[in-house]
C-alpha cells in the first residue's frame, strides 16, 4: 500500500515559565493511503499535538512530516496550498470550533473561498448545498442557521462538511465523539465510514474511546506521555498486546456484554495519573504505574521491539 | 427496602421566548435505601432537570407544573426554605457534571471544602478540627497530597483530582443519597474507572444510596442494581440492571444498546433518524413514535408505564395493550 503519511522521529517541546514540556518526545509512524490509523492514549499523552503539527498548526521543534514524499515539517504558513488543502481538521467540541455568531452557509463557503473553489457567489451556495447533502443535512433548513441553534451531532456534522469542502485526501479527526451521546456518536461513526468509502479518504483518529478505535480503526499506535509505546493492527493488538499501559486501557473498558468481557485482558488496575510533562520519569515513562516494572525499567529506556509484522513495542519485559 | 425517594408525575416546564417548553412529563421515579439507581438517555433528555429538581436547584426560568417529590416524608415540593437547606446541607449531595465549573475559580480548594463543612456540620470546635476533618475526607477521596491540594486552585489540578475534589464537596453534606450527574464523562478510561471504583467504595461504607446518570452504559452496567430509560422528558422503561441488558423491552432501549460500540466489532450501528422532539409543541402520546420503527397509529395516545413484573415496567404499545 501507499504511504500516504510519514512521521520520522518527530518532537514538539514548548518553553513555559515552569521549564520544557515535552509534549512529543520522538515518535515515528506512517498511514497508508485509504486507511484509519488511530492514535490513542490518555489525556496529555501528546496525541492532539501530533495531529495538530500534521495539520500544520505549528511547526515541530525537529523530526520530519513527509506528505506524499514531500517534507512538510513546517508551519501550514509555509506549505504550498495543494498540501494544505488536502490535510483537513475535525476537532472534539464543535460548539467551540464553530463560530455561534456565522451562517452555516459562511462557515462552510470560507474555505472554498480560501482555496479558490468557487467562481462566484450563487457557486458558493451551490457547493454549500451539495456539502451539506454529503453530510446528511437537508440544505435548505441548515444553510441559514447559526452553530448556537444548533444540537451537539448536527454541529459535528457540520464541521465534517466544512473540512471537506477543500476535497481533502487525509482528515485528522480530533476526538471527534467524545463530546456526544451514544446514539449521535454512531450516527457521527456511520457518517464518517460512508464518506470515506465515497470519496476515499484517508484518516488519523484520535481518541481516547478503544471500543470505537476496535470498530473502525485498520492499525492503532497507543502513546503515553510524548512516546509510542506499541503499534499494530487494530486485531493483533486487540489480541495479543504487550504493552502494560495497553493492557491497562483496556482493562478499562466498561463494557455490556459476557463476550466483550473474555476478550479483555487480565485485570491489571488502573493506579495513578499520568505524570506531568514537565517533569518525565527516568527510563520507561510508564514504570511509576506500571505493575511489572523491574529495577532496569527506572533508569534504562526500552527501545522499540518489532514482535511480528506491523507490531512494534517499547517494553522491556516482551521479548 | 424502605423507600428513600419518591418522585410522583413530574412536570417541569421551562419558560422561553417561543413558549414553554415542556421538559418532564410525568416522570415518577424511586429510589430505596442503599439502593444504586441508573439514569441514562441521550443529551437533551431532561436527566440533569430530573436531578436538579430533587434539590429545587432549578434554573429560575423553570416551573415544577404539577408532581410530587417525596424525600422520607418531606415533600420537597411544597417544603419552606430552612427544610429545604437543611436537606442540602445534611441529607442529599450532588456531584456535578463538569468538575471543571463545578469549583469556583476563585478560591483554594482548601476555602471551598471549609465552607461547606462549616454549614453541614455542627460540632465543629475548632479550626484544627475543621482542617482534621479535611484531611480525613481527602483521604476518603484517595487524594493523597492533601497539603498541596488544599493550597491550589482549581485550575491547578488535573480533571481526576477536580473529579475527587467534586465527590469529597458532595460528600460533605450527603449523609443518605448521592446524586451523581455523569461523574466521569470528560475523563479518560483509566482514570473514569479510579473514579467508579472509588465511588462504589464509598457509597458500599457509609450505606448511602445513589443516582448515576450517564450515557457511558458500560459504566452504568458496573454500577448500578436498578436502571430507567428516559426519552425526550420521559420514562420509557425500567428493570433492574440485568434485565435491561439482557432482555430490553422498549425500541428506544434497544436502539440505545445498539449504538453503544462493542469490542467485539462487527458494529453496525444506525445511530436514529431525526433528533428529539420540540418540547414547546412535543407530540402527543409516546414522544419516540417519530423514530421509532415498530410505531403504529396506537402510539399518538400516551401509553403508560406497565409493570410487565416485579421488576420490569415499560411504556410502550407493543406490550400488554389489552391492559391499556
Amino acid at each position: 500500500m501507499n504511504e500516504l503519511l510519514v512521521v520520522k522521529n518527530l518532537k514538539k517541546y514548548f518553553k513555559t515559565k515552569f521549564g520544557l514540556v515535552k509534549a512529543v518526545d520522538g515518535i515515528t509512524f506512517h498511514i497508508n493511503e485509504g486507511e484509519t490509523f488511530a492514535l490513542v492514549g490518555e489525556s496529555g499523552s501528546g496525541k492532539s499535538t501530533t495531529g495538530h503539527m500534521i495539520v500544520g498548526m505549528y511547526a515541530p521543534t525537529s523530526g520530519e512530516i513527509y506528505y506524499k514524499m514531500n517534507n512538510i515539517s513546517v508551519h501550514a504558513s509555509k506549505r504550498p496550498k495543494n498540501i494544505t488543502r488536502e490535510i483537513q481538521v475535525v476537532f472534539q467540541d464543535p460548539a467551540s470550533s464553530l463560530n455561534p455568531s456565522r451562517y452555516i452557509k459562511d462557515i462552510i463557503g470560507t474555505p472554498l473561498k480560501v482555496y479558490n473553489l468557487i467562481r462566484n457567489s450563487t457557486e458558493v451556495e451551490q457547493k454549500v448545498a451539495d456539502l451539506l447533502e454529503n453530510v446528511e443535512l437537508p440544505p435548505e433548513l441548515y444553510m441559514y442557521r447559526k452553530p448556537r441553534e444548533l444540537g451537539g451531532g448536527e454541529l459535528q456534522a457540520i464541521a465534517i462538511a466544512r473540512a471537506l469542502s477543500t476535497n481533502p485526501k487525509l482528515i485528522i479527526l480530533d476526538e471527534p465523539t467524545s463530546a456526544l451521546d451514544v446514539i449521535t456518536q454512531a450516527k457521527i461513526i456511520n457518517l464518517l465510514l460512508n464518506l470515506q468509502k465515497k470519496h476515499n479518504l484517508t484518516y488519523l483518529f484520535i481518541t481516547h474511546d478503544l471500543a470505537v478505535v476496535r470498530n473502525i480503526a485498520s492499525r492503532v499506535a497507543v502513546m503515553y506521555l510524548g512516546k509510542i509505546v506499541e503499534t499494530a493492527p487494530t486485531i493483533e493488538l486487540f489480541n495479543h498486546c504487550r504493552h502494560p499501559y495497553s493492557m491497562m486501557l483496556f482493562s478499562s473498558i466498561p463494557v455490556i456484554s459476557e463476550d466483550e468481557k473474555n476478550l479483555k485482558p487480565k485485570k491489571i488496575t488502573s493506579i495513578g495519573e499520568i505524570p506531568s510533562s514537565l517533569s518525565i520519569p527516568p527510563g520507561c515513562r510508564f514504570h511509576t504505574r506500571c505493575p511489572y516494572a523491574e529495577a532496569r525499567c527506572k533508569v534504562e529506556e526500552p527501545s522499540l521491539k518489532h514482535i511480528n509484522s506491523g507490531h512494534i513495542v517499547a517494553c522491556h519485559l516482551a521479548e | 427496602m424502605e423507600s428513600l425517594l419518591r418522585v410522583e408525575d413530574l412536570n417541569v416546564r421551562y419558560k422561553s421566548y417561543r413558549g414553554e417548553l415542556k421538559v418532564l412529563d410525568d416522570v415518577s421515579f424511586e429510589v430505596k435505601v442503599r439502593e444504586k439507581v441508573g439514569l441514562i438517555g441521550e443529551s437533551g433528555c431532561g436527566k440533569t432537570t430530573l436531578l436538579k429538581s430533587i434539590l429545587r436547584i432549578l434554573p429560575p426560568n423553570s416551573i415544577i407544573y404539577k408532581g410530587k417529590i417525596f424525600f422520607k416524608n418531606i415533600e420537597i415540593i411544597k417544603a419552606n426554605k430552612n427544610e429545604i437547606f437543611k436537606i442540602r446541607r445534611e441529607n442529599i449531595g450532588m456531584i456535578f457534571q463538569d468538575p471543571m465549573s463545578a469549583l469556583n475559580p476563585f478560591f483554594k480548594v482548601k476555602d471551598q471544602l471549609y465552607d461547606a463543612l462549616r454549614y453541614s456540620v455542627h460540632n465543629i470546635k475548632s479550626q484544627q478540627d475543621l482542617q482534621q476533618m479535611i484531611i480525613k475526607l481527602l483521604k476518603e477521596v484517595a487524594l493523597s497530597d492533601s497539603e498541596r491540594i488544599l493550597e491550589s486552585y482549581p485550575f491547578e489540578l488535573s480533571g481526576g483530582m477536580r473529579q475527587r475534589v467534586c465527590i469529597a464537596l458532595a460528600l460533605t453534606r450527603s449523609n443518605d443519597l448521592l446524586l451523581a450527574d455523569e461523574p466521569t464523562t470528560n475523563l479518560d478510561v483509566t482514570i473514569q474507572e479510579q473514579i467508579l471504583n472509588l465511588l462504589r467504595e464509598l457509597v458500599n461504607k457509609r450505606g448511602l444510596s445513589i443516582v448515576l446518570v450517564s450515557h457511558a452504559l458500560g459504566m452504568v452496567k458496573e454500577f448500578v442494581d436498578k436502571i430507567y430509560v428516559m426519552y425526550a422528558g420521559q420514562i420509557v422503561e425500567t428493570a433492574s440492571t440485568d434485565k435491561i441488558f439482557s432482555e430490553p423491552l422498549h425500541p428506544y432501549t434497544k436502539l440505545l444498546l445498539s449504538a453503544v460500540p462493542r469490542l467485539t466489532g462487527r458494529w453496525k450501528a444506525e445511530g436514529l433518524i431525526g433528533r428529539l422532539p420540540d418540547y414547546v409543541n412535543p407530540p402527543p402520546g409516546c414522544r419516540f413514535y417519530m423514530r421509532c420503527q415498530q410505531s403504529n397509529s396506537n402510539c399518538k395516545i400516551k401509553p403508560k408505564l406497565l409493570k410487565l413484573n416485579k421488576d420490569h415496567s415499560v411504556a410502550c404499545w407493543l406490550y400488554g395493550d389489552e391492559e391499556h
